[in-house]
């Protein structure tokens, strides 16, 4: 028998062509008993690798081809858990040691980690085999000597590769002779970089990615031939006939191994290292209680057990010292005044209500704690906060500080290989130019690199597009087995995790891109080594609204009434731009159809506009039953009591588990695993299974057979869709109060958001005609008035100069400086004493900055240059504007170049330009907005076209035109899609003649469209 | 000092090595110098090729066998 020792997967970043898992698969087939994961200079893979491997009976064996600081390859094994630990300490020590994030392993650090390890000599880039190739055979010796100096002569193989390479003959004659010589065992291994050698083609296309050469190329990395496959027994003791020695090492090394990863830790810092364990959770009540007596009025009898509840199952996992972590975390943000707001399952927690870590009762809203944490769920807590986005990293930084370093680190995320991303690599490789490659990506939205063909043929606008063509056939074969596959490492966005051990003995870090060291695993695994992740996130939302609080003095943000009459009357409009959460087109109108007059009614407007409730058409359901227009029944009574809140929807995945609790008798965990294994949805045998479960339960606990199918196939629709409540919640509280500061602080909230962009669903310019649609004048830029950011005062809001394209910190900085010592005086002047550079100038002028000197802004270009050649350092010759009668820009040339370099106008619109030329038929946005029925013309700028999945199945295009007055949404069907797709993603200004929906008459105007054209 | 043959060849084979081959005259090969194998430009079609040197009664030479058609060559004839 034969045991496979180096094997790379795709976490051998594009190198290795075979998922871990097809490699398990034909270990099993195989009757291998065991097998070695050894990627590149990381152990990425080993979770995913040990898990399924031992679900298949197979003894994973954990290592890596690590390369060292001479630039040689060497393949460790991890002997047991001490092995592993080495490997993690040296592959860290091998990205610390340079500046280029590559690894590379000072022989220092072997020498000082080497215990548990095998070391295998490793493949022809070893320094043995290096020096066989010179014909060095005493430095081959020395390098033998030194691996066995440094690991021990029980660690050490050489290893020997026969894959018909020109200079293996001599390799493996040379190697056999050291093993004779120095007495080092033999080791057969096949450096295995894909499953079959007819993967051959995708190995090389991946180097080729990797080494940026295409296949018409030489380069000394691609391989010479396809022989490195995961060969079998058979084929392995034909290839070492002649060494079978090397065949029965690979057997005892695989004996002497252990199960290297331990999964069952918990890593988690203690809160009071120095003190006994049960110290947190006393002070974890402690504050629980101190909170709830703040936040609520009286401790009820139910919200006393309540409590006592979750600090119970909080003390039984052991998971107290997390939750005083991030407690920690919170007090210092509010020490700092940094804004925050806790999200996602988290809210289901009283605990953490009381810990002011969110700012959802989950006791009032009867939220389940199971969905967050439960006994048997087995799984650690995470909790996500959102931070004002300019404080995220203050807060980072604080944790690293807080628990050392090296206890520290942001999770690491896979960049993994989609349509685009596949295409362009591969096709690169295969030789086609930038032209071809971007024709071939064009339209070619983000969705998986198996999903080509079938886009190709579902989307109308791609009918033409030359990924049809025959000659790209191939290409579409190789992107699809390489879909999903990791193509390079990156960060998460806001996931740390923190250690109560130096995180080396887990997991290797490295540097990332940002500077930061991150993890080799990413949050889907990392929980598994025993690490705790916290998301710190960054919301613009959050500093903008700290931008609105931080101007408003007499704005207590905290103490915003959940019951404003005003505010719950602009949401009834669905004039709702600005507000987080509740802004885009589906959402304005959702808010005008529902007429929301509750908190309860944003909650469910959060989780009802997904994929999920409008594939499973629950939103028509929901608003006519909310408002008693549909008659709601129940088919058992209990659902009653669950559905009730959300009038009979099932629209959250706590209703599931309560469903699955109340009528079936699943435990609160039994439910939540239910939930979990439904939103993942993996094949449809397993749902059946559930379904079985669920309803031979049901039946036991004396509900019918025919009710529990119809209550489960409730739950089976429902199922991948759901949202969890207490996110919905979280959301729907700074939903709720940013819709406060539009509604009572317009200008200051506009202002606010303009200062964080990008964000939020539209573009700066459509909050700037929403703005002025309020009443509120916006101020044109002014190089003595506008201030770096836009300013909202009463009823104006003044464009900030950081608006301008090409503006930088150091101008800022110099344009404020020289400003407070005086107003400038010209344009000139204002070159004089500042170091801003000339063509941030000019956009400043074509801006309108110095429209107060002179509005002929070509006359001030014009002059421009001569302005800069005259100065000198500090010198500056006198200069004066030239006599020149320059005509100004045309007035839309005008607007254009102000509009290219603000992207937004104080007070102009696009359409101004275009009106005069339309007919007298086409519609502005106000006269829209007022009809209920008929068949209209209107034209307008095209904002965000997008196409969301819908119940149908079928296309739909959802797109807003935006006009000098308002936004009006239009809607347009598969068979008008058909026609005009290539227009409405391609053209900026359309001219849609449509019929007023009449869907809902209190829904806010939109178009179905039956014509479109371009309007130029 | 060798020649370029690139000429197809009938080979014997023991225990999936080559032993024996004629062109013009027999030639026994005495043992292999060198093997290895080549994908060669698969993206144009080329073929897998196995590459053998060998040192022969006669002289010194490059045979190819491409396993896709089961075919022999014999590629380079050299000096013993």
């Amino acid at each position: 028998m034969f045991v496979h020792l180096h094997v790379h997967s795709p976490y051998s970043f594009l190198d290795g062509a075979s998922p871990v898992e097809d490699i398990l698969e034909q270990t099993a087939q195989w009757g291998m008993p065991a097998v070695a994961l050894t990627d590149h200079d990381n152990v990425s893979g080993a979770v995913e690798f040990q898990k399924k491997a031992l679900s298949l009976g197979i003894k994973p064996i954990q290592g890596a081809e690590i390369t060292t600081e001479d630039e040689t390859h060497l393949t460790l094994l991890a002997e047991n858990k001490e092995g592993y630990k080495s490997l993690c300490r040296l592959l860290t020590a091998g990205y610390a040691s340079n500046n280029q994030r590559l690894c590379r392993v000072p022989w220092q650090a072997l020498a000082d980690n080497s215990q548990g390890l095998i070391a295998l000599s490793g493949c022809h880039r070893s320094g043995i085999s290096q020096a066989i190739l010179r014909k060095d055979y005493q430095r081959a010796k020395a390098e033998a000597l030194r691996l066995v100096e440094i690991f021990g002569m029980d660690q050490v193989y050489l290893e020997m590769i026969n894959s018909f390479l020109p200079f293996t003959k001599r390799l493996l004659a040379q190697t056999f002779k050291l093993h004779q010589e120095l007495k080092i065992p033999l080791v057969a291994t096949n450096n295995v970089h894909y499953l079959q050698k007819e993967s051959f083609p995708i190995h090389d296309l991946l180097v080729c990615t990797r080494t940026q050469t295409k296949l018409s190329e030489l380069h000394p990395e691609r391989p010479f031939n396809g022989e490195n496959y995961f060969a079998s027994p058979q084929e392995m003791e034909e290839r070492f006939a002649a060494f079978p020695e090397a065949i029965s090492s690979t057997l005892e090394i695989a004996e002497r191994c252990s199960v290297a990863l331990d999964l069952e830790q918990n890593l988690f810092p203690r809160y009071f290292p120095n003190d006994q364990p049960e110290k947190a959770i006393q002070v974890l009540t402690k504050l629980t209680w101190a909170g709830a007596n703040k936040r609520y009025t009286t401790i009820s009898s139910p919200l006393r057990h309540r409590i006592e509840h979750e600090l119970n199952i909080i003390e039984q996992l052991d998971v107290a010292d997390y939750f005083l972590a991030v407690w920690d975390l919170v007090q210092y943000a509010q020490k700092q005044n940094i804004r925050y707001a806790g999200r996602g399952s988290a809210a289901d927690s009283v605990v953490v209500y009381c810990l002011e870590i969110t700012n959802v009762d989950a006791f009032a809203r009867g939220l389940l704690f199971e969905r967050f944490l439960s006994l048997e769920r087995a799984q650690k807590p995470d909790i996500d906060i959102d931070f004002d986005a300019r404080y995220r990293d203050q807060v980072a930084e604080y944790v690293y500080q807080r628990y050392g370093a090296e206890k520290v680190a942001s999770v690491c995320m896979f960049q993994t290989y989609h349509a685009r991303s596949a295409l362009r690599d591969l096709g690169k490789a295969l030789g086609y130019s930038p032209a071809e490659l971007g024709r071939l990506t064009k339209n070619i939205t983000s969705i998986p690199a198996d999903g080509i063909s079938s886009l190709l043929k579902r989307l109308p606008e791609l009918r033409t597009h030359p990924l049809h063509q025959e000659k790209y056939a191939k290409l579409l074969d190789y992107c699809a087995v390489i879909t999903g596959f990791p193509r390079q490492i990156g960060t998460h966005l806001g996931g740390l995790v923190v250690s109560g051990q130096p995180l080396t003995n887990v997991t290797p870090l490295q540097p990332s891109a940002k500077g930061v060291l991150i993890t080799q695993f990413d949050k889907n695994t990392i929980e598994d080594l025993g690490l705790i992740k916290i998301d710190l996130l960054s919301l613009r939302t959050l500093s903008a609204v700290s931008n609105v609080v931080q101007k408003t003095p007499s704005l207590d943000y905290n103490k915003i009434p959940i019951d404003d009459r005003a505010t719950f009357a602009r949401l009834q409009q669905g004039d709702t731009v600005g507000v987080f959460q509740l802004e885009s087109p589906a959402q304005r109108s959702l808010q005008s159809r529902l007429h929301a007059d509750r908190f309860e009614d944003l909650v469910a407007s959060v989780a009802l506009i997904r994929p999920g409730p409008i594939k499973g058409n629950m939103v028509d359901p929901f608003i006519a039953h909310r408002h008693g227009k549909k008659e709601i029944t129940y088919i058992h009574p209990k659902l009653e009591e669950i559905l009730a809140p959300t009038y009979g929807v099932v629209l959250y995945q706590e209703q599931v588990i309560e469903i699955a609790t109340e009528i079936a008798g699943f435990t609160p965990g039994e439910a939540d695993r239910l939930r979990k294994v439904m939103t993942k949805f993996r094949s449809q045998a397993e749902m059946e299974n559930i379904g079985k479960d669920f309803i031979a339960k049901a039946v036991a606990k004396g509900v019918d057979q025919a009710t529990a199918e119809v209550v489960f196939s409730y739950i089976v629709g429902y199922a991948g869709y759901g949202f969890c409540e207490a996110h919905a919640a979280a959301f729907a509280d700074t939903a709720y109060r940013t819709a406060y500061l539009l509604e009572h602080y317009p200008a200051q909230f506009y202002a606010a958001l303009l200062n964080q962009q990008p964000m939020g669903f539209y573009p700066p310019n459509t909050l700037c005609v929403q703005a002025r649609s309020r009443g509120i004048t916006i101020l044109p830029l002014h190089i003595n008035e506008s201030d770096t950011e836009f300013s909202g005062e009463q009823n104006t809001i003044r464009i900030g100069l950081q608006q301008v394209k090409g503006m930088e910190e150091g101008f800022l900085e110099s344009i404020v400086q020289a400003r407070a010592e005086a107003p400038f005086g010209s344009v000139h002047d204002f070159v004089y004493r500042t170091n801003v550079a000339k063509d941030v100038t000019e956009n400043l002028i074509l801006a309108g900055a110095f429209d107060w000197f002179s509005s002929n802004r070509r006359a001030l270009l014009w002059d421009l240059s001569k302005y800069y050649q005259n100065k000198q350092g500090s010198l500056f010759l006198e200069t004066t504007p030239s006599n020149h009668q320059v005509q100004d820009f045309a007035p839309f040339e005008r607007w254009l170049r102000e509009y290219s370099v603000l992207s937004l106008s104080a007070h102009q619109h696009i359409m101004d330009f275009f009106r005069p030329r339309l007919s007298k038929r086409v519609l502005t946005s106000k006269e829209v907005a007022i009809r209920k029925e008929g068949i209209v013309q209107l034209a307008g700028l095209v904002i965000r076209p997008h196409r969301p999945p819908t119940r149908s199945g079928k296309t739909v295009v959802f797109l807003t035109l935006e006009d000098e007055f308002g936004l009006i949404d239009v809607t347009i069907f598969e068979d008008v899609y058909k026609k005009y797709g290539k227009i409405i993603f391609n053209q900026p200004l359309l001219l849609v003649t449509g019929e007023i929906s009449r869907r809902d008459p209190r829904q806010i105007t939109s178009i179905n469209a039956t014509h479109i054209r371009a309007l130029t | 000092m060798s020649k370029l043959i690139n000429q197809p060849i009938e080979l014997t084979v023991e225990d999936n090595f080559p032993v024996f081959f004629h062109f013009h005259r027999p030639y026994q090969i005495k043992y292999i110098l060198q093997h290895w194998r080549e994908v060669g430009q698969w993206w144009l079609g080329e073929p897998e090729l196995f590459v053998y040197q060998v040192s022969t009664n006669r002289a010194w030479c490059e045979l190819h066998y491409l396993p896709a058609l089961e075919r022999w060559v014999l590629y380079r004839l050299g000096d013993c």
